[in-house]
This record gives structure tokens, C-alpha cells and sequence, in this order.
């Protein structure tokens, strides 16, 4: 479970959350909506300790999936997820799962993109946090790998559930992937709507069409 | 023809042109003058060297060099690598040592060996002048080197709680040794000629410096003078291809990166 309390943060000149409050719990997939600038990221890098802020953050354990996928150059496949994780059968496991066992010893430059993005999935399953934090993941991949990524992400999330905070500017991304929509604006929420089905959903056009419209209105 | 000539054996060829260019200008530049004391003789110049190679006092003055610049390159790289890691675990640190690196950077060679030979012996001070030349240089280096690092990747280790040892080992180090490494040839040979200049002014005892001084107080002709500059130059050169051969078989993901 994810408690954000009181969260505060502002750049020079530019405020951007006061006294924000969100809990996510576990099995559930809060994917934020914004524009650009509105913070987003900002909120994911806090959860992660990787900015300063004042309030109350909890979540014990990350696993962080960036918007590139962020592995070692000099470390292989298998060499980027044994850096998260020492169990050998765990690892073969989880290349199996995201069909990069014959990948395991190529290095991330020899990876196409979406390779290279299925190995940022496995090392942030691997890590085995309890909470997963997501920043546009497959912004940068094409509408079927997108596709293919999305289906695979909740493979691999189906068996362990952790809270899932999912970054995205894109509204039907958000309406495909979230089981609850969160559109920020100014440091606040504008907009905090718990879906009544569970994602994946394959037709979701009449929620995507709201999102825009509450989007364009904030 | 097109085919033969290919784009390593084209370089090669330019390269040896160049060497024969110059040895023909040193010709030129002999038979111009007339004078050996001058510029000596290409081929007096030859058998020189042979008779320093016959020589074993040579070998021990050879030695001697050769080691001290390796003792000046390993302490100014040992004490580089760590202020270079500590700057960028204390950027504070790394403001405080900028201008004592731009200080050891703009010192003049010739007066710092003048005022070594006061404070240390004919020996040290060889050593520490080519220690203070190259340590700013290589501490540049691995600054460059580390300042190079994906800001995303260290956030991906910090995120995944990587503990400090495996951050340093299996990430750190291999991604700033390719750049590092690529240099070593070049700053052990620089340290050569540091060396050997701070040795014919402290006049050390049994080195290549020495030796260089005693064939011009010795007046022992030109050659001889020419025949210690021209092993010089080899021993430089020697170093700087050994050291990037070397540099080449260090890292294989590096030449997957380079390959893509």
C-alpha cells in the first residue's frame, strides 16, 4: 500500500503540490493524468526518494519503471536483474516470463526498444517491491508493442497485485491500463474516479472521451 | 584497387610516409648543415643506439627511468581516482579542489624541479615533478569520465537499493575505465618526457636523463645526444601502443556499445 500525507514540494518561483494527500492500495492501478509540467513525475521521484519533500511518504519498496528503460550498459540482461535479485531460478523465472531468455547475455545496446523495456519490467519485478511506480513506461514504443507491453505488464502483475502508481499523459492509455483515474492540475486533484471493471479493457473509448473532457476543462 | 587499398592499409601507408618524411628531412637538414655537432648523422645516430643497447649501464639508466615514471603515474593515478570519488560523492569537495588542481595545472615545469632540488634529492625530485604534471591531468580525466555517467542510471541504482561496493565495482568502475584506460599510454608517455627532462636538470644518477647531460658536458658528440632522444621516443611510443592495445581487450560491452 502507498500513503502519500501532506505532501508539499515547490521548485524556485514554481509551486507545485501543497498538502497533497493519496492512498493507493494494494491491487490497485491509480494512473495520474495531467499536463505537461503539472508534476507527475515529480510525485514518482518522491515516492522514491529520489527528490526532496516535506509530508509523509509511505512505501517501504519501489520497483520503478522509467519512461527509458534505464539498465546498466556494461552489465547484460541477466547481469541488470541480478543486481536486484540473487536467486538464479527467480531470474531464469522472470526472463522466461517476458520472453528474454535468449536475450539474457546481450547487452542493452544490442536490445531493441521494446526488448530493452521488458527487461526494465522484469528488474522491477524481480525487485519484488510493494509498490510499483510507472512513468509513461511505453510512451516511446509503437501502438502494437504498446499493446503487447501492457498485456504482459498485467501477466506479471496479476501474481503478486502490488499498489501500482501509473504516470501517463495519454487518457486512453490511462483508461486501458487504471482501475482508478487521477488527473492532477496545479497540485491538485481535479478529478478521482475508481472504474467499476478491472483493466486490461479492450474497449474504452467512452471513458477515454471522458478523461479528455475532464482534462480539457482543468 | 580499390579493394587492396582499403581504409586501414591506406592510414598505415600515410603513416609510414610521414616517418619517411622526416627521416628524409633530417637527411636534408644533415647535408645542409655539414655539421655533426649540429645535426648529427642518421647513421652515426644508428650505431650510437646499438652501442647503448650493447651497454649494460644503459639498461640499468633505462630501467631506473622507466621505473621512477611508473611510481609518479601510479601515485598520481591512485591519488586522482580517489579525490575524483570523493568530488563526486561530495560535490563541496570537488569545488574546493578546483582551483588546487588549476594551481598544480599552471605550475612551470623548470622552476618546480629548480625548488624540488632544494627541498628533495636529485632522485625524488624527478618523481614528484612528474607526478604533479600528470595528477591534475588524469584527475581531469576520471572527472570527465564519471561526470559521463547517465545521470538515469544512477538513479535506477538508487531507486533499486544497490549497495554502495556493487554500485562502485560492477557499475562505476566499468563505465569510466573505457575512457580512463583509453588514456593511460598517453599519460605514461608524457610522464616519460617529464622524466627525462627533470633528470637532465637534476642531473640523476644513473638514468636516461643523466646520460643525455653526461654526452653534452662529455661533449660526446651529437649522436650520442640524438641516439638517447631517438630511444626516447621509442620507449614513448612503445608505451602508448602497448596501453591501447590493452585498453582494447578491457571491455567487451563497450565494443557491443561501439559495434550498435
Amino acid at each position: 500500500m502507498l500513503e502519500i500525507r501532506n505532501f508539499s514540494k515547490s521548485y524556485p518561483k514554481t509551486p507545485l503540490y501543497e498538502d497533497f494527500n493519496l492512498t493507493v492500495n494494494d491491487g490497485e492501478i491509480c494512473c495520474i493524468l495531467g499536463e505537461s509540467g503539472s508534476g507527475k513525475t515529480t510525485l514518482l521521484n518522491a515516492v522514491a526518494s529520489l527528490t526532496d519533500y516535506s509530508g509523509e511518504i509511505t512505501a517501504h519498496k519501489c520497483g520503478y519503471i522509467f519512461q527509458t528503460p534505464r539498465l546498466m550498459p556494461n552489465l547484460t540482461v541477466k547481469g541488470n536483474l541480478k543486481l536486484v535479485c540473487k536467486n538464479e531460478a527467480a531470474i531464469d523465472a522472470m526472463l522466461s516470463k517476458t520472453s528474454l531468455s535468449d536475450k539474457a547475455d546481450s547487452y542493452p545496446a544490442r536490445l531493441s526498444g521494446g526488448e530493452a523495456q521488458r527487461a526494465a519490467i522484469a528488474r522491477a519485478f524481480l525487485y519484488g517491491g510493494d509498490v510499483m511506480l510507472m512513468d509513461e513506461p511505453f510512451s516511446s514504443l509503437d501502438v502494437k508493442l504498446k499493446s503487447q507491453m501492457i498485456r504482459l505488464f498485467f501477466e506479471i502483475w496479476r501474481e503478486s497485485k502490488p499498489a501500482v502508481l501509473y504516470v501517463t499523459h495519454d487518457p486512453s492509455e490511462a483508461a486501458a491500463v487504471g482501475n482508478r483515474i487521477v488527473i492532477i492540475s496545479h497540485g491538485k486533484k481535479t478529478f478521482d474516479e475508481t472504474l467499476p471493471d478491472a483493466p486490461p479493457r479492450a474497449d474504452c473509448h467512452d471513458v477515454s472521451d471522458r478523461l479528455v473532457r475532464e482534462l480539457m476543462r482543468t | 584497387m580499390k579493394k587492396f587499398f582499403t581504409e586501414r592499409k591506406l592510414n598505415i601507408i600515410i603513416s609510414v610516409a610521414a616517418i619517411v618524411a622526416m627521416w628524409l628531412a633530417w637527411l636534408a637538414l644533415y647535408y645542409a648543415t655539414g655539421n655533426e655537432y649540429i645535426v648529427p648523422s642518421f647513421w652515426e645516430t644508428c650505431r650510437r643506439i646499438g652501442k647503448y643497447f650493447a651497454d649494460g649501464a644503459f639498461w640499468i639508466a633505462f630501467l631506473n627511468t622507466f621505473v621512477r615514471t611508473m611510481l609518479a603515474f601510479l601515485l598520481s593515478f591512485a591519488v586522482a581516482a580517489v579525490l575524483a570519488a570523493v568530488g563526486a560523492v561530495f560535490p563541496k569537495f570537488a569545488t574546493f579542489i578546483k582551483p588546487v588542481m588549476v594551481f598544480f595545472r599552471t605550475l612551470p615545469t623548470l622552476a618546480v624541479i629548480l625548488i624540488l632540488l632544494v627541498w628533495t634529492t636529485r632522485v625524488i625530485a624527478p618523481v614528484a615533478v612528474t607526478f604533479l604534471v600528470l595528477f591534475p591531468m588524469i584527475y581531469a580525466q576520471f572527472c570527465g569520465a564519471i561526470g559521463e555517467i547517465d545521470c538515469g542510471v544512477k538513479e535506477a541504482l538508487r531507486v533499486y537499493g544497490v549497495p554502495a561496493k556493487e554500485r562502485l565495482f560492477k557499475v562505476y568502475l566499468p563505465l569510466i575505465s573505457p575512457a580512463v584506460f583509453s588514456q593511460t599510454g598517453a599519460n605514461i608517455s608524457l610522464g616519460i618526457k617529464i622524466m627525462i627532462s627533470a633528470e637532465v636538470l637534476a642531473k640523476t644518477y644513473k638514468s636516461i636523463g643523466g646520460l643525455m647531460q653526461d654526452a653534452r658536458i662529455y661533449f660526446d658528440n651529437m649522436a650520442g645526444l640524438a641516439a638517447l632522444t631517438v630511444i626516447s621516443v621509442l620507449l614513448g611510443l612503445v608505451v602508448d601502443i602497448a596501453f591501447s592495445q590493452i585498453s582494447r581487450i578491457n571491455s567487451k560491452w563497450h565494443k557491443e556499445n561501439a559495434k550498435c
